[in-house]
Formats: C-alpha cells, structure tokens, sequence
C-alpha cells in the first residue's frame, strides 16, 4: 500500500498534461480565438458593404428622380438596355427602359448601380418605377 | 524517502515563482489582447456612427432645400416663371440661390452656400438649414432644378463625407 501510495503521489508530481490534453486544449482555443477573429473581421465586411450600398442607394435614386421628370417620349427613356447613368461613368451602372404590360401606355425604368466591395466581389443595387404617359407629357 | 520529499512538496508548495511570472505574463497579454480588442471595436464603432450622422445630416439638409423649412416651401415650389429662380454667385465660390413660389400667397425664399463658414443658410430667418457642407451646387436646365450637396465631417481622426443629388421641377414650367 505504502509503495503503491508513493507511486501515486510520484506520478501526480511528474506527469505534466499528456499530447493528446495539450492539443485538445489548444485546438478548442484556437477555435474559439478564430470564431472571435472573424466574427470580428466579419462586421468590417458587413459595414463596408452597408456603406457602399447606402452610397450607391443614394446614386440609384438621384438618377430615377431625373428619370421620372423626362417625358414618356423622350430620348432618356428610349425603349432600351444598358444606358449609361446620367452624370456618372458607364462603370458605375445602367438604366434600361422597358415597354411596361397593362392598360395603356407604361414604361418600366430599373437603374442599377454596381460597385466591386474591397474583397473584390462586384456588389449591385437596383430602383425600379414604371412612368405612363401623363395628361401634358 | 525521495518520494516522501515530494509528497511534503505537494503539500505545502504553491507556485514557483518562475510558474507564477510565466503565469502573470500569459494573463497580462490576453488581458492586453481583449483590451485591444474591445478598444478598436468602440473606435470602429463611433467611425460608423460618425458615417451615419453624415448621412443623416447631407439628407436632413437636401431635404430642406427641396421640400423647405418651417412653413417656408422648398425649391420643390419654385415658380418657373422669368423672375422664379435666381441663382447668383456669392465671393468665395458659394452662391445664393432666390425663388418664388408663385401662387395665391407667394413666398420669396433663399438658400445661401458658403464654403468658408461650410453652412446652408435658409432666408427669411437666417436658420442654419445645414452645417458641415463642403459642397454644393444648384444648376438650372430649362425647366429643372439640379441640386447636389455633399457633407464632410471631421473629428480628431475620423472623416466621413456622403454626397447626395437630386433634381426638381419647376411649377407651371
């Protein structure tokens, strides 16, 4: 008993943490310091693309509030793809003007506005309305 | 006897100072990491919120020129007649922009740009219809209105600007 006692206390004293303790240990740190790492790396990406979104939110409606006061017949809203943005450059996004179903004349407008996010991954918004022909247009 | 010596030391012994320094030390950085961390996710956070404000603030402003201030209409009621909209130059590249609304009970209504003071001052009343401003432009086209404005702020480090623009019709164009 005596001999086996001393064995004991001698083991506790000398065995540290066995290798498979030591990287259960460490591989559950790790884990959750990577979870905290890109939890936090995560929210960068979320603001920057909240923040351009707003931006080109803002850009999507100054170019459909023009859009809106041309008349149904003007060369802005000419049946067609693609039309560069008035005032911005033709990378910043397009506009097309479709002929719109329904009772009378319609025209449905999207503008779209596209933007490439820090990561390199092309990112767009887009605003649709439709305009009929007006009494005095 | 070698492991009656031990058995003493488990007993009575705590920490060896080398354990307790290496110990401190390991506390002292992850305390300094955490720290760290919870110091730049506040910075990131006012940097937001300061963006926001800008936001806020260019669309607040944009807002009180086209729809107008108190129970002032906006540039949204200028009269397109001859004398409806003046626009005119004011030293130092900012520029006052006069209308009328037209109608029964007209009202005769400006917006004055200067960049030195970074205001938008609306008239009668001289109220501050917006600060911050460090640009902005109205253009008349024939029968519109094309206005843009763009706020930057500053504090100590952090910068925001946003830029807004629209455009107006004028009444009984």
């Amino acid at each position: 008993m005596t001999s086996r006692h001393e064995k004991q206390a001698s083991r506790r004293w000398r065995d540290g943490f066995t290798l498979v303790e030591v990287m259960v240990a460490s591989g559950i740190l790790l884990i959750s310091v990577i979870a905290v790492l890109s939890a936090f790396s995560y929210s960068r990406r979320t603001e920057s693309l909240t923040e351009n979104r707003l931006a080109s939110l803002h850009i999507a409606r100054e170019v459909m509030e023009k859009l809106r006061l041309e008349s149904y017949s003007s060369t802005a809203l000419a049946l067609g793809t693609g039309n560069t943005l008035p005032g911005y450059p033709p990378e910043r996004g397009y506009y097309n003007v479709s002929q719109g179903g329904g009772v009378g004349d319609k025209k449905d407008i999207t503008v779209v506005v596209e933007w490439v996010e820090p990561s390199g991954m092309a990112q767009s918004v887009s605003l649709t309305t439709s305009q009929s022909r007006g009494l005095h247009k | 006897m070698n492991g009656d010596k031990r058995i003493g030391r488990l007993r009575c012994g705590g920490f060896t100072l080398p354990e307790l320094m290496v110990a401190s030390a390991v506390s002292v950085l992850l305390a300094a990491g955490i720290i760290g961390l919870f110091v730049s996710t506040l910075y990131y956070w006012y940097e937001v919120s300061f963006r926001i404000k800008a936001d806020s603030d260019v669309n607040i402003a944009m807002n009180r020129m086209v729809y107008g201030m108190g129970d002032r209409f906006g540039l949204r009621a200028a009269s397109a007649s001859s004398n409806g909209v003046q626009i005119v130059a004011v030293n130092g590249g900012g520029w006052t922009v006069t209308y009328n609304t037209g109608g029964d009970t007209p009202q005769t209504n400006s917006f004055t740009f200067s960049p030195t003071a970074r205001t938008l001052v609306f008239n009668p009343g001289s109220q501050i219809a917006g600060s911050d401003i460090a640009a902005a432009q109205v253009v008349r086209t024939n029968s519109t209105l094309v206005i843009s404005l763009r706020v930057e702020k500053v504090e100590g480090r952090l910068t925001a600007s946003r830029q807004i623009g629209t455009t107006v019709s004028l009444r009984n164009r």
